[in-house]
């Protein structure tokens, strides 16, 4: 049907764009296997990183500080977020958490609108990173190709301390039973709010990465919402490994379900999704209950 | 006694509105009954069975649809007649939907929700040969003929407010009666306890199925209603805003109560038209007001009014009621 | 017929074997005790039992009929009424509330649809005498939650009894109660287990001489024992496992 390069090149981008949603949805896990909450707003926090990236630019015009400046800025306003909010409606139970989290992001993607405008922003590639390399015979943008590595090696550092530092052990365990973990004498509630806020910049780090990518735009939001949860669905909350495959998987699926159904690609996630919750609820990766 | 007599008031002066209110008010008070209706119905699912849908607007659309297509391809139909198809393709849809739903709880059921509306989303922007995607259905609505009185204009706000209010209220005693059924107090032992209601003897599946069947069709009436008023449906009858502004309403107007969510509705819509006039970013303040509420006063609206009363009461010295949160029983 | 009957259950968890081949017979209308350390498997038994797990291995019959794995509530409507050993009851919803809700599965009031529960004035009434017969009636509209722990403890036993079954199993009842109140609950499992089966798990061997017609000792998966209350204890292999120091236990 189509010659090898196109396919080669289609696998390409389902790597890059999966790498990409792995970023978005490492926070999203690990705050859902920790705290059970879906912290919707978390992809406002993407698209955050994205605007936050533009205005960066447009006042400085370094690309490079924006990868600092954003993720800093919505991590603490995540930490913010998880201590003065998400901890008054945790009393209430898991569903008000949920919808506290559906506000913020409805909110969030609001005050987006009113101070950056309904418009499409453009976000310039930096300098350093325009052009493509020779691949298979073609071209391939340099750009995505450090998408493709950022995301790789943030995972690889995510890795690295939550296998190796006391941290990470720490972390893990929480993810795993933070009432254990709260009984051992360590402080969970503050363990808690440092994983929300790291989610949170990775989400921003993630829409910086983005945004000369995709543009900045009021859509992004809703758009990664729907593929993080479909991940982390697939993947099974609160696991990273599950995480990063599923978002491969979707990431592939995407790519090539464009080149061959085109409008039906979206329906095949949802599919995926709906078997996943109906046939093995906790996900390929996730423990039960 | 006093209670019905009230009641019966209420209805009368309901009736009597088109002879007092202008064609502005009039068409907002219409907008009003449908969305209240459809945001009854998604508090039988999350109020009474604890169930957050994020894809309520399934059906909501699924029955604005049926309506559509049958008045188009079926000449002489009835308005009745294609409400009450509209009914039926929405039970059926909600017992298929529900039927994989309903063995989740909590944030698994409202994403599977969420995928099936998105996915029916989908289907209706897809399927221009019978949808007409994007472009939206167009709706010709048949007048209403009252045997021996005349004949209502559904041209005429006030001859299609006296139509819906009629279907709206019925479909409301339905629900209300079903609230107070051994089925409809059963599914409240499922959301505070479905394990213990297993035990008991219920079979929480098939409970909760029931439930969200006729929550469906509900909103399928509800959104044939819509779409024969606006006399055009499309597939934004299916999407994620309209599934998000039934949850706002349901939680404005308070989930504790059955009629709060119909007062949410309504304050809702009457806030939502007067901001808009104010400020362009009024979206931005409808969210604030969402996030607010439900970090200080998550029992909505009559969450907010009991606790007035119940403040009132304890300053008149008088005993104060069991205070039951989200549990059902209070109009 | 036996009312209960266990044969070769074997069940575990995640490579940890709980119930290593258990065989128990309840006979109609005995009073049975199941004792042993925990972590022996004792709830695991009643969930089985119960139909929450179904067991790797193994048969459960009730009265000679085989509900290995069925779905609790089948299980709960055949006759099989069941308590929790952590209380778990209607904590949000009254003393009456959470009574009328047995009551109502007890009547086959399950999925009506139409009519109104509270004009069934019989449901209201049995509810209220089962209120009456536990002592309750006069916390009849206190919301569960702010009922005492004895109370809850009522309430739980009330629940179990109140959907009206045969074979009544009662995991841990007297959990947490003080000398007075364990006193009043044995008197109040006394009366309304009259003319059931009654499997409990307890822990208090007062409550277990008092009340138990047989007793079984389960020990780490395995039935180590099963007789008369006098049998066990004077049971060599039960005192060295089990009973051992505990100077609690008269006579000996």
């Amino acid at each position: 049907m189509f010659p090898l390069p196109v396919y080669a090149t289609q696998a390409l981008h389902g790597v890059v764009y999966g790498m990409l949603l792995f970023l978005v949805s490492s926070g999203l896990t690990l705050v859902f296997g920790m705290m059970g909450i879906l912290n919707i707003a978390h992809a406002a926090f993407y698209m955050l990183g994205a605007y936050l990236a533009y205005t960066t630019v447009q006042a400085t015009g370094s690309f490079w500080l924006s990868l600092a400046l954003a993720p800093l800025a919505v991590g603490a306003l995540g930490a913010v977020v998880e201590r003065a909010l998400l901890r008054r409606t945790h009393a209430f139970g898991h569903v008000y958490e949920l919808l506290l989290t559906f506000g913020l992001f409805f909110m969030i993607q609001e005050a987006t609108r009113w101070i950056w405008g309904s418009y499409t922003l453009q976000v310039p590639v930096p300098e350093a990173l325009r052009g493509s390399v020779p691949f298979l015979g073609s071209q391939y943008p340099v750009y995505r190709l450090f998408i493709l590595g950022v995301s790789a090696l943030i995972g690889l550092a995510m890795a690295a301390v939550l296998l190796r530092t006391r941290v990470g052990i720490v972390i893990r365990s929480a993810v795993s039973d933070a009432e254990m973990v709260s009984a051992l004498g360590i402080d969970t509630p503050r363990v808690m709010t440092a994983v929300f806020a790291v989610g949170s910049a990775l989400a921003a780090l993630a829409g910086v990465i983005a945004a000369p990518f995709v543009q900045a735009d009021l859509s992004m939001g809703a758009t990664v919402l729907i593929d993080a949860f479909v991940v982390i669905v697939i993947g099974g909350f609160g696991s990273l490994p599950g995480a990063l495959l599923a978002s491969l998987m979707i990431g592939e699926l995407q790519s090539f379900g464009i080149l061959w159904f085109s409008e039906f690609a979206l329906v095949f996630e949802f599919l995926l999704m709906a078997v996943v919750l109906i046939a093995r609820p906790q996900g390929l990766f996730g423990e039960k209950g | 006694m006093r209670r019905r007599a009230l009641l019966l008031a209420a209805v009368a002066a309901l009736y009597a509105l088109p002879a007092v209110l202008d064609t502005v008010r009039l068409r907002m008070a219409i907008e009003i009954l449908y969305f209240g209706l459809f945001a009854v119905s998604f508090n039988l699912l999350f109020g009474y069975a604890g169930l957050l849908s994020f894809g309520h607007a399934a059906t909501f659309g699924v029955g604005g649809y049926t309506v559509g297509l049958v008045l188009k391809h079926v000449p002489g139909a009835p308005l009745l007649a294609a409400l009450v198809a509209g009914a039926a393709a929405g039970a059926l849809v909600g017992l298929v939907i529900g039927a994989f739903c309903v063995r989740l709880r909590g944030t698994y059921f409202a994403l599977l929700t969420l995928a099936f509306s998105q996915f029916l989303y989908a289907v209706a922007l897809k399927w221009r040969a019978v949808t007409r995607g994007d472009d939206g259905l167009s709706v010709a609505v048949p007048d209403v003929a009252l045997p021996g009185l005349g004949v209502l204009r559904m041209a005429d706000s006030g001859g299609f407010y006296l139509v819906e209010l009629t279907i709206v209220l019925a479909c409301l005693a339905v629900a209300w009666r079903f609230t107070r059924t051994p089925l409809g107090h059963a599914v409240v032992l499922m959301r505070e306890n479905d394990e213990r209601a297993a035990f008991l003897g219920y079979n929480v599946f098939a409970t909760k199925l029931i439930v969200f069947t006729v929550a469906a069709t509900l909103a399928a009436v509800a959104g044939g209603l819509f779409a024969s008023f606006q006399r055009l449906v499309s597939p934004a009858a299916l999407d994620l805003t309209t599934g998000t502004v039934v949850v706002f309403m349901a939680v404005l107007g308070g989930t504790g109560a059955f009629l709060g969510p119909f007062l949410g509705a309504a304050v809702y819509m009457l806030f939502q038209d007067w901001l808009s006039k104010t400020t362009e970013n009024w979206q931005f303040f409808i969210g604030l007001l969402f996030v607010a509420m439900i970090l200080y006063a998550h029992h909505g609206l009559i969450g907010l009014v009991g606790r007035g009363w119940g403040l009132w009461r304890r300053l008149a010295r008088r005993p104060a009621g069991v205070e039951e949160p989200a549990a059902p029983g209070k109009l | 017929m036996n009312a209960l009957e266990l044969r070769d259950i074997h069940h575990g968890f995640a490579g940890l074997q709980v119930l290593s081949g258990i065989d128990l017979t309840v006979a109609e209308g005995e009073r049975h005790a199941i004792i042993g350390p925990n972590g022996a498997g004792k709830s695991t038994l009643f969930n089985i039992v119960t139909g929450r797990f179904r067991p790797r291995r193994g048969r459960v019959l009730y009265r000679g009929q085989d509900i290995t794995g069925a779905p609790p509530h089948r299980i709960a409507r055949l006759g099989v009424g069941r308590s929790f050993q952590i209380i778990n009851i209607f904590p949000r919803l009254t003393v009456f509330q959470n009574v009328r809700s047995a009551v109502a599965s007890r009547r086959g009031l399950r999925l009506d649809a139409w009519s109104r529960l509270d004009a069934r004035s019989e449901v209201t009434r049995e509810a209220e005498a089962v209120l009456g017969l536990l002592g309750l009636a006069a916390r009849r509209d206190t919301p569960a939650s702010e009922l005492s722990y004895g109370e809850q403890r009522e309430l739980e036993i009330a629940l179990t009894v109140a959907v009206g079954p045969d074979l009544v199993l009662l995991d841990e009842p007297t959990a947490g109660l003080n000398t007075e109140e364990t006193r009043k609950a044995v008197e109040l499992i006394r009366r309304v287990t009259e003319g059931k089966t009654l499997v409990m798990v307890e822990h208090d061997m007062d409550v277990v001489f008092t009340l138990a017609d047989r007793v079984s000792v389960i020990y780490y998966g395995r039935v180590l024992a099963s007789g008369t209350p006098d049998e066990i204890r004077g049971n060599e292999e039960v005192r060295r496992a089990y009973l051992g120091r505990k100077a609690s236990v008269a006579g000996g």
